[in-house]
């Protein structure tokens, strides 16, 4: 996801301990809303950087190319950097490792919000167009481009009876690279996003091809773990171009359930039975009355409304929405409705496109039980700040929902930064909750989160030596000119 | 030298007392080797034998160590229930062992958060039988339970039991806690939440490294509720590979089975040398069903019938408990030699029978023995384990060593891989991983740059030798020994030469 980008400039400008206490809060807020009167001046000058030329790639074939090319294998006189500069610093000496200057990639749709650090010049490459979406049919496997919609691999997919393993935790027509490039997430009910990618491939900083798994198997006892390490970190070392999607067989009957609810008290309840009764579901998604309506044609079944993927054949699918409709206690309606997913692809990028205007500040993660009280301190969050409030989220079967509070307001960054702190705050009062997004993440003063932080820092400088992908932006004052206007 | 030892060795003895540091040369002598036959001559390249042996009981005795080591230089080894396969948890080099069996305690099991908190060498059948007692169930697990610890398995990042409904390990890692190199302790992620990616999780990193890049004291996993039923269940096949059309329908069924193992003909054989109760040789297809008892027994009704289209014929319900009890003893054939070679790995199911008939095919070259069995890892994937019986006492290593090499090539063209790094098998990594095993001595580099931690494996085979030259096996010329001893053994048997193995197989009554 980038991560190292923002991480480390806040890092280093707090590295003296006694700031660190002091301004990085208020620091953090800075350099978000870009308020350049309270920033020194070498950030500002960090903040407002931005990439030399963005590339629009449509295969792999073009994204070495860009590689080469920050590498100085290929001219970068168009591009105003000698090419033999870079060539002879990052291939041969690693010294370019002080350049901030490389390839850094632009997922297809940000949920959320844009990083604080803007790439540092260089290139960056637009990965939208590579949207290849290739399923054999024979194994339950797909390979996506790193800008395939989840949405094409989803109809794809159905037209040879498969499903795909996961689904995205918001409606919105993200690609399914962006778990990786971006801050888009994917989960079902069974599985998390990491456990459903086979193999990510990329173009390494040295311009080769690496696949980080195995493309058709999973890649146990195979050494070092980098598959997960590539879902996880794998835009800080290389550029994505391929994932490998592990797929399922589509069951003879597939019906998504829909319960209404009026208290969410209730609604937490019902999940945590429903997550200890060993029952599988495909799916299981939650929105308020307003984010329902966005993705459904219908009327809300309820102000909370839950929708369960359920599946098999006759008498299963009988069994488990007995089952399901037990462990759903207290709900006000029950019905049926047809997927979101199975929406015809314009409409589907209608609906997507208007939650996508919507304010999300990222992902509360959270015990089933404690869904209530975080529906509560959400609807508490936007009315104390005067904007609607709601939210969409999924439940697993570990007894976790995954909530994602959205603010219909603009998209203005101070307005979300205060939106953003006002969630951290609220999650941490529900005790055992986490908060997962960026700002949340440069916030985090746990001490085991800053070990964790300072190996991550390790490993990405070590895997990309030549900081050539995602450069960090470098923290230090302009250089002196001893000589203005030159010397005669 | 000697000095240093000694030194070294009262040092140890006031971190842990003398009860828990051993220098002797037979308690080394048992940590030589793990569950696999090393061939007694490997002893010229590698110093097998730890210099000491230390049992600590606390994370902050693991820490001490770890500081300590910083110290005197010699390499630390962790150590598990040594059920290994590839000398992971071997000493290339002597140094200091770390037995993490007496960090054994259940620590904590929260039926409210459905987790377990561990110690690393608890056995994974302890932690079994702690959660089914509160109440909740331990979904997957090693075929080496009763020994395998819960750090041994997770830093190997093997298959197991439950893979196909559960996953890995892995999957069910809530958070480690490591013990770096500097000597001090990271939590990965968080105790009580599933955190996945967030927070930057850093447990998917330590999962498979083999103590190399950490040593893993504590586990938090995250449990299951306890099944209503498991509901074993088993289907007859003239051979596996016979029964691959059903697999195929299997995975694109609707019931998710729990467990699906494969027992070829060959690995029955094996078993009537050892137990003469064993079902009679022929292709074994072991289902096993696990939730609410109508779920179960919905899927035996679907699963009897996709098997019954494939011709597959559905054995006693008592056979198919005796196969699933006996899923933790799959190589009782171990005595009749003393010493077994297991080979690992996993192809995608499509390609399941083509390495079947590849592995056939080497083993009929070479003419051995080798048992077959094997089990699904996913509606896309299965993993295959034949092996071969074995003498670990005898000096010279085995002609039938070659077998492993050629195996490995099968599952590599087949678009799989082999399973398993440790110490002997280092030299698969870079045809696995192609352009990507270039990342692997940056992170062993970034996370323990002065190579404390269960040195020389991963991305390279280092020797005892520690002059220029000698210091290092090239990765690119460790097979060729063993590609050498298979050629050997494929002219033997072209000359009809039959080994002991093949004479003691014959006299139990094992077919040829």
């Amino acid at each position: 996801m980038g991560l190292v980008r923002d991480l480390k400039l806040v890092q280093d400008a707090t590295a003296i301990p006694a700031l660190r206490e002091v301004v990085r809060e208020h620091l953090i807020r800075a350099l978000f809303v870009r308020d350049e009167r309270a920033l020194p001046k070498d950030v500002v000058r960090i903040l407002r950087q931005k990439a030399d030329v963005v590339v629009r790639v449509k295969d792999e074939v073009e994204v070495r190319e860009v590689v080469r090319i920050v590498n100085g294998e290929q001219t970068t006189v168009n591009l105003g950097r000698p090419a033999d500069e870079f060539h002879y610093y990052r291939t041969r000496l690693g010294l370019a490792k002080d350049q901030p200057w490389g390839v850094s990639t632009k997922p297809s749709t940000l949920v959320t919000y844009d990083w604080i650090v803007p790439p540092q010049g260089g290139i960056q490459v637009d990965l939208s167009a590579f949207d290849e979406v290739e399923v054999d049919g024979v194994n339950y496997a797909a390979r996506l481009g790193a800008g395939a919609k989840w949405k094409a691999l989803y109809d794809r997919a159905g037209e040879l009876g498969m499903l795909p393993s996961v689904y995205p935790s918001v409606p919105v027509d993200v690609a399914v690279a962006d778990g990786i490039v971006g801050d888009a997430k994917f989960r079902s009910y069974a599985s998390p996003f990491v456990s459903a990618v086979y193999d990510v491939r990329g173009v390494a900083a040295n311009g080769m091809r690496v696949n980080c798994g195995f493309e058709y198997v999973p890649n146990h006892a195979t050494g070092y773990n980098l598959k997960d390490l590539a879902v996880q970190f794998g835009a800080d070392f290389l550029v994505p171009t391929y994932v490998w999607l592990r797929l399922l067989a589509r069951p003879p009957v597939l019906k998504n359930l829909t319960f209404g609810f009026d208290d969410p008290a209730k609604v937490a309840a019902a999940l945590d039975k429903l997550s200890r009764n060993g029952r599988p579901c495909t799916w299981l998604n939650l929105a308020d009355e307003r984010g329902w309506g966005l993705v459904h044609p219908g009327s809300p079944p309820g102000p909370i409304g839950v929708e369960v993927g359920v599946g098999g054949n006759e008498v299963l699918v009988a069994a488990r929405t007995k089952a399901l409709e037990t462990a759903m206690a207290g709900f006000t309606a029950k019905g049926e409705a047809p997927p979101p997913w199975d929406a015809k692809p314009a409409d589907y990028t209608k609906n997507a496109e208007k939650i996508a205007r919507l304010l999300f500040v990222g992902e509360i993660i959270a015990p089933a039980a404690k869904l209530g009280a975080a529906i509560e301190k959400i609807r508490a969050i936007g009315a104390s700040k005067g904007v609607r409030a709601g939210f969409f989220g999924n439940a697993r079967d570990n007894g976790h929902v995954y909530v994602s509070p959205y603010f219909e307001a603009a998209r203005d960054l101070a307005r979300t930064y205060d939106l953003s702190r006002a969630v951290a705050e609220a999650v941490r009062s529900l005790g055992e909750a986490s908060f997962d997004s960026r700002l949340s993440l440069l916030w985090n003063a746990d001490p085991h989160f800053l070990r964790r932080v300072a190996l991550l820092l390790k490993l990405e400088s070590a895997l990309d030596l030549a900081n050539a992908i995602e450069p960090a932006a470098r923290l230090e004052p302009e250089p002196v000119e001893l000589f203005p206007g030159g010397v005669a | 030298m000697g000095n240093r030892l000694d030194y070294t060795y009262r040092r140890l003895v006031n971190i842990l007392g003398p009860d828990r540091v051993s220098r002797s040369h037979f308690e080394t002598f048992l940590y030589s080797h793990d569950f696999a036959a090393i061939p007694k001559i490997a002893a010229v390249q590698f110093k097998f034998e730890p210099d000491f042996v230390v049992l600590p009981r606390t994370t902050e005795e693991v820490v001490r160590l770890v500081r300590f080591e910083g110290e005197n230089l010699l390499p630390l080894v962790p150590r598990g229930g040594g059920t290994g396969l590839y000398g992971g948890s071997v000493p290339n080099r002597g140094g200091i062992l770390v037995d993490f069996r007496k960090m054994n305690r259940v620590i904590k099991v929260d039926p409210q958060t459905r987790t377990m908190m561990v110690e690393a060498g608890a056995t994974w059948q302890e932690a079994y039988d702690r959660a089914w007692t509160a109440g909740l169930f331990l979904p997957v697990y090693p075929y080496f339970a009763l020994g395998s610890t819960i750090g041994g398995w997770i830093a190997s990042g093997g298959v197991g039991i439950g893979a196909y409904k559960y996953g890995t390990s892995r999957d069910i890692l809530l958070n480690a806690e490591v013990v770096l190199e500097d000597g001090t302790t990271v939590q990965t992620a968080s105790d009580r939440l599933d955190l996945g990616t967030a927070d930057l999780n850093l447990g998917s990193l330590y999962w498979g490294s083999e103590g190399t890049l950490g040593i893993l004291t504590r586990v938090t996993l995250r449990l299951s509720p306890r099944p209503e039923e498991i509901r074993p269940l088993a289907y007859a096949f003239p051979s596996i590979e016979d029964a691959v059309p059903a697999l195929r329908d299997l995975a694109a069924s609707p019931v998710t089975p729990y467990h699906v193992g494969l027992v070829d003909a060959s690995h029955l054989e094996f078993l009537k040398a050892v137990h003469w109760e064993a079902p009679e040789p022929s292709g074994i297809v072991s289902v096993t069903l696990e939730g609410p008892k109508d779920e179960c027994a919905e899927g035996e009704k679907v699963v009897d019938a996709l098997m019954r289209e494939n011709e597959g014929g559905k054995l006693a319900g008592e056979t198919a408990k005796a196969l699933w009890g006996e899923r933790l003893y799959q190589y009782p054939t171990r005595r009749i030699s003393r010493g077994l070679v297991i080979c690992e790995g996993i192809v995608p199911l499509a390609k399941f029978s083509d390495a079947l008939e590849e592995t056939r095919e080497v083993q009929r070259r070479m003419g051995m023995e080798v048992g077959i069995h094997a089990a699904l890892v996913d509606a896309n994937s299965v993993a295959i384990y034949p092996y071969f019986l074995d003498d670990a006492t005898s000096p010279m290593p085995p002609a039938r060593l070659g077998f492993v090499v050629k195996f490995r090539k099968i599952t590599m063209d087949l678009g799989g891989h082999p399973l398993g790094v440790g110490l002997f098998m280092v030299f698969n990594v870079p045809a696995m991983h192609g352009n990507a095993y270039r990342y692997f001595r940056p992170i062993k580099e970034a996370l323990d740059p002065n190579e404390r931690l269960n040195p020389g494996k991963m991305h390279e085979i280092r020797t005892r030798f520690r002059f220029p030259g000698l210091r290092r096996v090239p990765l690119m010329i460790a097979p060729i020994p063993l590609r050498a001893l298979g050629g050997a053994k494929r002219i033997a048997s072209s000359i009809r030469v039959r080994d002991k193995f093949q004479r003691k197989y014959a006299s139990r009554g094992g077919k040829r």
